[in-house]
C-alpha cells in the first residue's frame, strides 16, 4: 500500500504513527543505547554490563524471556544468561544460578549439517536477525529444537526476535534473543515490532563489543592460569657446567663455604 | 645480626633496580640501617630512583674498586627518599656505580679485582653498621654477579613470564644452589593482570623447586612512577606495596 491510496486523514495518520515510531527511537538511542555506549567504556565488569544490555533489550520490546548465548570453542552456543517472567527463571550472570542447559551445537557432530532446528542456531548460523511471530507455524523453518524446549519446560515459545552478536571482524560470537513479546495493556503474547529491530541490533553491537573485551580477558587468564614453565633442561646442564667448571667458580666456592662455615 | 641480599635478573628490563630500592625503602621504614650497591658498573640507573643528583657523586664504587679511596666514602645517605618516615631511625646509603663514560670503559676494558668487592661489602656492612646491604646485581652471569651470590644470606631473582627468562633463571638458580646460598625466592614482574598468585606460586615452585616470594603486574601506577620514585612511598597502601612487604619479609 503507498501513500497514494490513502485518504488524507489516513495519510496524517500514518504520518503520526511513524512520528511517534521515531521518537521512541531517539529516545532509546539517547536513554538507552549511547549511555550503555559510555558504560561499555568506563565499566570493568563486562559480565553485569551483558546482562544490563540483555535485560534492557527485553523491557524495550515487553518480551517475557530473553537468553544470551555465548560462541563457544566447540562450535556450540552456550546460554551464558537466561531470564524468564513466566516460568521464573533467572540463570547465570548476577542470579548467581549456574545453567545446566546443554549448548546447542550450531553444526550436527555426525554429519557436519548446519543445525537449523533453533532459532538461535539458525540466527548465528546466517549472521541475520530473524523476528518470526510464531516458530510453531514460521515458513520454511524446522524449529524442533525449541519446540522440545517447550515441551521440558511447558512454555509456549511463540514470537522471537534474534539477534546475531558479531565482532569487528563480522564473527558471530553469541546471540540476543528475545522471546514472546507482550502487548502491555492487554498482556497477550504478540509479534516483535519490525521498528524495535534496529534499537535491539545497536544494542547487541555494544553486546558484541562488551562480550569481545570479556573474552580476551578470559583468554588472558586461561593463558596464565596455564603459564607453561619451558626450560631446555640440556642447554641449562650445558650452560651450567661451562661456568662451574671453571677455576673461577670452584674457587669461588671453596671461600664461600669457608666463609659460611665460619659464621 | 646483618645481612646481605642480592637481587638479580638473567636480562635487564626485569624491574630489578625498582624492586631492589622498594625492598630497601621498605626495609628503611621499618627502622633498619640500610646499604645497596649498585654493582651494575656497565649500566648504574638505582641512584634514578632516589632522585639522586649526579654531579653530587665524588666518589663512587669505581673509585673504591681502582684503589682510589675506602668504601665507605663511596656511600650517600639518599635518606631524602624517606620522606620524614625516618622517623624509626631507618637510613639508606647508596653506593652508586660511575656514570661516567671514561670509567665504564675502563671497567669493560679492565676488569677490576672482583674479590675487593667482597672486602668493600664486609667493610661497608661494618662501618655503616648495616642491619641490610642490598647488591643491585648486573644482569646475567659474570664473575661479581657470582660472587655477590657466593656471599649473600638471600638471593632474590626477579624474572618475567617469557621463556629465555624462564631459561636463565634456572641456571641461576642451578649456580645459586652449589654456591650454597642459604636463601632462593623467585619473584615474577611484569606480569599482566589478571593472574592466580597461588597458581603461578605452584607452577614455579614445580620448575625451580624454589618459593615464589610474589607476582607483580605490569602496573601503570608502576610504570608512571618507574623511573621517578620509589612506589612504596607514593602508595603505601597500593596492591603492589603489599606484596613488596610481603616479599621483604620472605628474605628477612
Amino acid at each position: 500500500m503507498t501513500g497514494a491510496d490513502l485518504s488524507p486523514a489516513e495519510q496524517v495518520e500514518r504520518l503520526q504513527r511513524r512520528i511517534v515510531e521515531l521518537e521512541r527511537h531517539f529516545n532509546a538511542l539517547v536513554h538507552v543505547v549511547i549511555p550503555m555506549g559510555v558504560g561499555l567504556l568506563h565499566s570493568n565488569g563486562k559480565e553485569q554490563l551483558l546482562e544490563a544490555i540483555l535485560l534492557e533489550a527485553k523491557d524495550l520490546c515487553h518480551a517475557d524471556g530473553g537468553t544470551l548465548y555465548l560462541r563457544n570453542d566447540d562450535d556450540q552456543l552456550e546460554f551464558a544468561i537466561v531470564r524468564n517472567r513466566s516460568l521464573g527463571l533467572a540463570l547465570g550472570g548476577s542470579s548467581g544460578a549456574p545453567i545446566d542447559f546443554a549448548p546447542l551445537p550450531l553444526h550436527d557432530p555426525a554429519t557436519g549439517a548446519p543445525n537449523q532446528r533453533n532459532v538461535a542456531t539458525h540466527a548465528a548460523l546466517t549472521g541475520l536477525t530473524v523476528n518470526i511471530a510464531d516458530a510453531y507455524a514460521a515458513e520454511g523453518f524446522e524449529f524442533s529444537g525449541t519446540i522440545a524446549f517447550d515441551r521440558r519446560s511447558g512454555y509456549r515459545s511463540t514470537s522471537f526476535l534474534t539477534v546475531p552478536l558479531r565482532n569487528n571482524e563480522s564473527r558471530v560470537i553469541g546471540v540476543l534473543q528475545l522471546i514472546n513479546a507482550t502487548d502491555p495493556e492487554s498482556g497477550r503474547v504478540v509479534p516483535f515490532d519490525a521498528a524495535v529491530e534496529p534499537i535491539v541490533e545497536s544494542l547487541s553491537t555494544l553486546a558484541a563489543a562488551a562480550l569481545e573485551v570479556y573474552i580476551r580477558e578470559e583468554k588472558l587468564r586461561r593463558q596464565i592460569r596455564e603459564l607453561h614453565v619451558r626450560i631446555d633442561q640440556d642447554k641449562r646442564e650445558r650452560q651450567v657446567a661451562e661456568i662451574t667448571e671453571s677455576d673461577y667458580f670452584q674457587d669461588l666456592q671453596r671461600r664461600a663455604r669457608d666463609l659460611r662455615r665460619r659464621e | 645480626m646483618s645481612k646481605i641480599i642480592s637481587i638479580h635478573s638473567f636480562r635487564g628490563g626485569t624491574g630489578k633496580s625498582n624492586v631492589t630500592a622498594n625492598l630497601a625503602v621498605l626495609a628503611a621504614l621499618s627502622g633498619q640501617r640500610v646499604g645497596i650497591v649498585d654493582t651494575d658498573v656497565q649500566s648504574p640507573g638505582i641512584h634514578v630512583l632516589f632522585g639522586f643528583d649526579e654531579d653530587k657523586v665524588q666518589r663512587c664504587l669505581n673509585d673504591y674498586l681502582w684503589g682510589r679511596c675506602p668504601i665507605e666514602e663511596t656511600a650517600y645517605d639518599v635518606g631524602d627518599a624517606l620522606a620524614g618516615a625516618a622517623a624509626a631511625g631507618g637510613r639508606i646509603f647508596l653506593i652508586p656505580s660511575s656514570l661516567q663514560a671514561g670509567e665504564i670503559a675502563r671497567v669493560l676494558r679492565e676488569g677490576y679485582d672482583v674479590s675487593r668487592l667482597n672486602d668493600g661489602f664486609r667493610e661497608l656492612v661494618e662501618k655503616l653498621e648495616l642491619d641490610t646491604l642490598f647488591i643491585d646485581t648486573h644482569p646475567g652471569v659474570n664473575e661479581e654477579t657470582l660472587l655477590s651470590i657466593a656471599i649473600s644470606d638471600a638471593l632474590l631473582i626477579v624474572l618475567r613470564a617469557d621463556n629465555q627468562d624462564f631459561q636463565g633463571t634456572a641456571v641461576t638458580v642451578d649456580l645459586a644452589r652449589r654456591l650454597e646460598t642459604p636463601k632462593i625466592l623467585l619473584l615474577l614482574n611484569k606480569v599482566l593482570p589478571p593472574f592466580d598468585e597461588a597458581e603461578l606460586g605452584r607452577t614455579l615452585q614445580k620448575s625451580y623447586g624454589v618459593p615464589m616470594a610474589g607476582v607483580l603486574p605490569l602496573s601503570e601506577d608502576l610504570v608512571r612512577l618507574a623511573s621517578s620514585g620509589v612506589f612504596c612511598m607514593h602508595h603505601p597502601d597500593h596492591e603492589v606495596t603489599r606484596t613488596l612487604r610481603r616479599v621483604s619479609q620472605a628474605l628477612a
